[in-house]
């Protein structure tokens, strides 16, 4: 039935009988956790390893290092095709590597008796061209089977990483055994156009039906649905867990290396986003709209997008080298914009209530995430005031005097003139109750629609077709 | 059982086995997140086994959920070391003994898996083996769907659709496709049978006089949870209300939410500490 689970770390773990447990049992446990790690790292579906070891993750790691040794026959067609384990590239040897770094830094690991490192090393021989997410964990590991480094943890183990790594584990082979969330995260990186969208977002009937066929009529949507309600479930559970591991920067940050099916998380962020905003089309324009979940959903993500970007796993490039606040001021800038764009033009169809929404959740998820928004650039923090300033015309004058209020002192000390002059008069209105059309007549909608024109229309033309297929 | 998981304590001879059985469209990994990790380090857990039960929840009737886990209970309470945690064991490593049994389980079930259990428990108690004493159980129930649900709203936390503002119309569709959940609805026929089963089962005992603690739950109902009835059933005690907490999230403890933990503990030590309640 199971998987004996846990308790299988090192020594230095093992509260419970360890006045009753043999050396045999440790060694067996040890050896039990290391196979684990094989397990979840090796595709049985595609690579039937005949064992020929009782230790998994020996049999794993000779099939790299001789190939001939573990040639393979599978069926296609009716004949046998041979194929070897490097036919699928090297992804699962690194992946397993960096794994295994990353047990023994969480106290899970000990290979202080394993008899596969030598095996492992010689594998790794050219992992310097391995893909950048497992270079690092895999290098650390290479120096520390050359230098002579503890393959097991030196310092009193730490319960909450060791729990960490486990659910980690955990959560990664839920990942690895749910084809649906394989599919739709395939689907999300391969282009932001997102075409199979569409189709079962047109209405919640289509919706029910791709959830629950995987097609919409006689159109298949490969599970997609599905695949990205589980993929949200899987990475608000891993956040979960890097913020257990608050204190542990470096660890919160060689899980997120690791977890490579969680890496770009900002388009699956966009992706689902675009779900949202969808479904919001199914209801009446003068529906009341529910609570701001996804809005609360970012905002718990958020740790792992700072790790990724930091790390340069974002999905836009190597990001290392770039100033923190000036990447979060970049991205700010970018996400009001394509919403002010988009809201412009739910204004134009008449659904103000949607336009208000949605630039509220851009403005909560890309500025209030656990940031500063004074730290944003100019250009950015201009957009974010006019914004304001438009959710404020559009009913909701409270939470556009509550963020302007947040950015006025940057505003003061260096903002353009007449902005800074209609964000203090908002303010200063909003202090006295008295409503914005009240406060400021003709005059102040007529510079405000111009303003907020100009910079929606002008500056983010690009934009049109991507916000225009939700 | 692919889908379940189990978590073996290196004492040879635990006292209590801690059964998590998940709810609607869960599983045995992700629906209790933390949970089995966080009681791995409490110390009134010290003798103990956890058990994550999987069963696949959305394609059969609740009576056939049921049916898997009473084979599975049946074997717990029976004969656990030969048939859940030697095979679970790695090679090479000490076995349990063959006439190892628990003193006590205590069943932690969200939601539908509530239904299930209560189901379970009555079952056995009422036409189980003697072996099969089934008062050494226990439960603590997570916002369960004992007293009926809203089907839609139920699919639509099961599926997490209620994030998606139109979720909820994706959801009252999706039920058109999964009838065989009508058993949880409010007022069903399986709900109040099993509610009369519970009653009729209870009064036999105390006229007997015997225990009757398995049939009754240790109950939390979360503020936000507009999903299940929260009603007592039977002759719970009343429920424990979990503040800012919705349908999903009341089983899930975490840094800042122990309150699972804390009944847990309440549970365990009141099962290893009988003489002194």
């Amino acid at each position: 039935m199971t998987r004996s689970a846990g308790r299988s770390g090192k020594g230095g773990e093992r509260p419970r009988g360890s006045s009753s447990t043999s050396a045999q049992d440790d060694r067996v446990f040890r050896l039990a956790a290391l196979n684990r790690v094989a397990e979840l790292h090796k595709d049985n579906w595609h690579w039937p390893l005949v064992a020929q070891h009782d230790d998994v993750a020996t049999n794993f790691v000779l099939a790299w290092q001789d190939p001939k040794r573990f040639v393979r026959f599978r069926f296609r067609f009716g004949e046998p095709v041979r194929f070897f384990p490097h036919d699928y590239g090297r992804g699962p040897l690194l992946r397993f590597a960096a794994a295994l770094e990353l047990g023994i830094r969480c106290g899970y690991l000990d290979l202080s008796d394993w008899p596969g490192k030598p095996a492992l090393l010689s594998a790794l021989q050219d992992a310097q061209q391995s893909p950048h997410a497992h270079r690092v964990l895999v290098h650390a590991l290479r120096a520390r089977f050359e230098g002579g480094s503890p393959t097991q943890t030196e310092t009193p183990v730490d319960h909450l990483a060791l729990a960490a790594y486990e659910a980690h584990l955990e959560l990664a082979n839920a990942v690895r055994m749910d084809s649906a969330a394989s599919a739709f995260l395939a689907e999300t990186h391969r282009s932001r156009a997102w075409q199979t969208d569409a189709a079962f977002l047109m209405s919640p009937e289509a919706f029910s039906e791709g959830l629950a066929e995987g097609r919409v009529g006689m159109h298949g949507v490969d599970r997609q649905v599905e695949g990205g309600l589980h993929v949200k479930n899987y990475l608000t559970a891993f956040a979960a867990i890097l913020h257990r591991l608050d204190r542990r920067r470096e660890l919160q940050e060689g899980l997120v290396l690791h977890a490579d099916w969680a890496h770009g998380a900002e388009n699956i962020e966009a992706r689902l986003l675009e779900w949202e905003h969808a479904s919001r089309m199914w209801l009446p324009p003068d529906s009341i709209l529910p609570g701001t979940f996804f809005t609360s959903w970012t905002n718990e993500l958020e740790i792992l997008k700072t790790r990724q970007k930091r790390l340069g796993l974002s999905g836009d490039g190597d990001a290392s080298a770039v100033d923190e606040d000036e990447q979060y001021s970049e991205a700010v800038e970018q996400r009001l914009s394509k919403s002010a764009q988009y809201a412009y033009r739910l204004i134009e169809q008449g659904r103000s209530r949607d336009a208000s929404y949605r630039l509220g959740t851009a403005v909560e998820a890309a500025v209030f995430a656990g940031k500063d928004p004074r730290k944003l650039s100019m250009r950015a923090l201009e957009l974010f005031v006019r914004i304001a300033l438009r959710v404020a015309e559009l009913g909701d004058s409270s939470t556009g005097c509550a963020w302007i209020a947040t950015v006025m002192s940057r505003l003061i000390e260096s903002g353009d003139g007449n902005l800074r002059e209609e964000a203090r008069t908002l303010l200063e209105r909003g202090r006295g109750g008295q409503s914005i059309a009240q406060a400021h007549g003709e005059r102040y909608q007529d510079t405000l629609n111009e303003g907020i024109e100009f910079e929606w229309g002008e500056g983010l033309t690009g934009e049109t077709e991507t916000e225009g297929s939700a | 059982m692919e889908r379940s998981r189990a978590l073996l304590s290196r004492n040879r001879a635990p006292s209590v086995a801690i059964v998590f059985v998940h709810g609607l469209a869960g599983d045995a990994s992700t629906t209790w997140e933390a949970f089995p990790s966080l009681v791995r380090e409490m110390p009134e857990a010290k003798d103990s086994d956890a058990y994550m039960f999987g069963y696949p929840s959305l394609e059969h009737p609740v009576e056939f959920s049921a049916a898997q886990f009473s084979n599975f209970l049946s074997d717990l309470l029976k004969d656990p070391a030969r048939t859940l945690i030697n095979p679970s064991l790695p090679s090479g490593a000490d076995k349990r003994r063959d006439a190892f049994r628990y003193q006590s389980i205590v069943i932690c079930a969200h939601s539908m898996g509530a239904v299930v259990a209560r189901r379970v428990i009555i079952e056995l108690d009422q036409n189980g083996d003697p072996g099969e004493d089934v008062s050494r159980v226990r439960m603590l129930l997570f916002a369960p769907a004992h007293k009926g649900s809203n089907l839609p709203l139920l699919l639509a936390s099961g599926f997490g659709l209620d994030w998606l503002p139109g979720g909820a119309l994706a959801a009252k569709l999706l039920y058109l496709r999964y009838r065989s959940l009508d058993d949880l609805a409010t007022g069903s026929e399986y709900l109040r049978d099993l509610l009369t089963s519970s009653r009729q089962l209870r009064e036999s005992r105390i006229a007997k006089g015997l225990a009757v603690d398995h049939l009754r739950a240790t109950v939390l109902h979360a503020q936000k949870d507009r999903v299940v009835v929260q009603c007592r059933f039977d002759d719970d005690p009343i429920g424990k209300p979990i503040m800012r907490r919705n349908h999903r999230s009341v089983c899930k403890p975490d840094n800042y939410y122990l309150r699972p933990l804390e009944l847990l503990r309440v549970v365990l030590r009141s099962l290893l500490a009988p003489e002194k309640r």
